[in-house]
């Protein structure tokens, strides 16, 4: 009963800050209260003495109160909050949530660490601090299921609809502004400019073969081509992973 | 508040007959006396934070041209639906359990809640007034009174009975008109939170009530609540479907919430059936997501 009126409570909360630094930094300073919400709802720690086991059973946790997502708006375009007051033990409470998602490309908790790395988005500002920091969690050990998927996108020949593009994306965030020290901790997990590039081919191939309308492809010139994979999201995505992977190795030589 | 030179002869420098107060004071510093450094310290604290206080003070005021305001109508009924808003978090031991203490759960209070909550989110994502042309006459205060204020009355009379008592709420105050909710045009509402609303919200100090929603205990049912065990988890598993519904089909939601009298219908009749009830919630859950 009570959770349901929390949860319009906090989806009030998210609505408040939304957009609005200085509501940010007000709501921000909350964070701990914040943090106790995080993920499902939390059963009771002692039940009532008539409650058997099937009573137990029975009541549901999920979904939560949805607190993700008002630490997540407290963040959106809020370098201060990002580069000050994120501690590194949230990340890691926001990576054991998402490596508990069965798919964790499509969860909201992945935005959390996009936006620790670039607050205000692509081809702005990056914190360096932050982007070693979040890809340390990302390919912690203790997120094996995460880092499985991290793997697949460039160690394994999967297909181009299964390609999480969000973790590409994630991973371009994590070596944003030529930050040579992510891109190296990356190197180190086989994710170089090779992987990426062979990657891009054989994903450029799928790409290709599916889309049955072309003409030949003798017939086709170079702008045809690049307008046929241009909609691809997934090869987009890593076409930015590649620029930014090519951007440190600029400022490496 | 001053009258001419009034405000003058409260200044430090002119009570001190134009002696260098500051160097008497940075002097008394220096002196090993606790009482004697504390005392000085703090004039000069009082003396040159005064400006950081009041610009301080003047940010936290957001000013309004005219007092009208979209969804609540103004601003003394927005101000007090908010406050109540407050109590209302505070006070959900009391109506949003059955207990022996509390009392029957009060449905009342709790639709309140969301109904507030529902025009919050509206004033959030309204329009702001000045950004559309104004309506030629003024609304009088009685035809914006909303239903929330009217809600706020009954609550106040039920719980005080017939007493002419004044109370401290602003809303007995008004003159309550008749329960016409204040209308929105469809193209009134934004995509995104307006700034100058979510300004508005911090100046009424809304953070607060919200964070202490965060305190709200969901698992107060479990502690002391008088119902029965079926019924405990009935309503705490319903109440998490109905967020299912509510929040990415929002205009689906109205018809899908009298799911609930269903489900307790099925639950009640036959135990087996809340948990094929719960399927069937589900698989509808997931039709309407593909849908």
């Amino acid at each position: 009963m009570l959770a349901h009126a929390q949860r319009e409570l906090v989806a009030c909360l998210r609505d408040f800050v939304k957009g609005n630094s200085r509501n940010q930094d007000e709501v921000i300073k909350h964070l701990p209260q914040l943090r106790k919400h995080l993920g499902n709802l939390k059963l009771p720690s002692t039940w009532p003495e008539d409650f058997t086991e099937a009573h137990k059973a029975k009541v549901l946790t999920a979904p939560g109160l949805n607190t993700e997502e008002v630490i997540i708006e407290c963040l959106r375009n809020n370098v201060d909050v990002c580069e000050m007051k994120i501690p590194r033990d949230l990340l890691e409470e926001f990576g054991i949530l998402m490596n508990a998602q069965p798919d964790p490309n499509s969860c909201m908790q992945l935005e959390l660490f996009q936006l620790m790395c670039l607050p205000e988005g692509f081809g702005t500002k990056a914190v360096p601090r932050n982007q070693s920091m979040v890809l340390d969690v990302l390919l912690s050990d203790n997120l094996q299921h995460l880092k499985v998927c991290i793997n697949d996108v460039f160690l394994s020949n999967n297909q181009a609809e299964k390609m999480p593009e969000r973790l590409v994306l994630l991973l371009a965030a994590t070596i944003c502004d030529g930050n040579v020290t992510t891109a190296a901790m990356l190197q180190s997990k086989k994710i170089s400019i090779d992987a990426t590039v062979s990657k891009m081919h054989t994903l450029l191939v799928t790409i290709l073969r599916s889309c049955k309308n072309l003409p030949d492809r003798g017939q086709m010139g170079i702008d045809d081509e690049i307008l046929a994979v241009s909609d691809h999201r997934h090869f987009n995505a890593l076409v930015i992973f590649l620029a930014e992977l090519l951007g440190v190795a600029v400022v490496t030589f | 508040m001053f009258k001419s030179s009034d405000g003058k002869a409260l200044d430090l420098t002119v009570l001190a007959n134009n002696l260098p107060v500051d160097v008497i004071l940075l002097d008394c510093l220096c002196y090993q006396d606790d009482a004697l450094f504390a005392a000085a310290l703090e004039l000069l604290e009082r003396t040159y934070s005064q400006r950081k206080k009041l610009l301080h003070a003047l940010s936290e005021v957001t000013l309004l041209e005219t007092e009208a305001v979209p969804v609540f109508g103004n601003v003394g009924v927005m101000s007090s639906e908010l406050n109540f808003l407050l109590f209302l978090v505070r006070s959900s031991g009391v109506w949003g359990v059955c207990s022996r203490v509390a009392g029957p759960f009060q449905k009342d209070q709790y639709d309140l809640v969301l109904k507030t909550c529902d025009r919050i989110s509206k004033y959030l994502y309204h329009s702001p007034l000045e950004s559309r042309q104004r309506p030629k006459q003024r609304p009088s205060i009685a035809s914006q009174m909303g239903s929330v204020a009217s809600d706020v009355k009954k609550f106040w009379s039920k719980t005080r009975g017939n007493t002419s008592e004044p109370i401290d709420n602003p809303m007995t105050a008004m003159h309550l008109g008749s329960e016409v909710e204040t209308s929105i045009d469809v193209d009134d509402i934004v995509s995104e939170p307006t700034p100058l609303h979510q300004n508005v919200m911090r100046s009424m100090n809304l953070q607060t009530t919200l964070i202490t929603a965060l305190t709200m205990d969901y698992n107060l049912s479990f502690k002391g609540s008088i119902c029965s065990s079926e019924d405990k988890v009935n309503f705490h598993n319903f109440m998490l479907f109905k967020f299912c519904f509510i929040l990415p089909y929002r205009k689906v939601s109205v018809s899908l919430l009298n799911l609930y009298e269903f489900f307790i219908c099925l639950s009640d009749t036959k135990p087996g059936h809340a948990c094929a009830c719960t399927k069937g919630i589900s698989g509808m859950l997931a039709r309407l997501r593909q849908g």
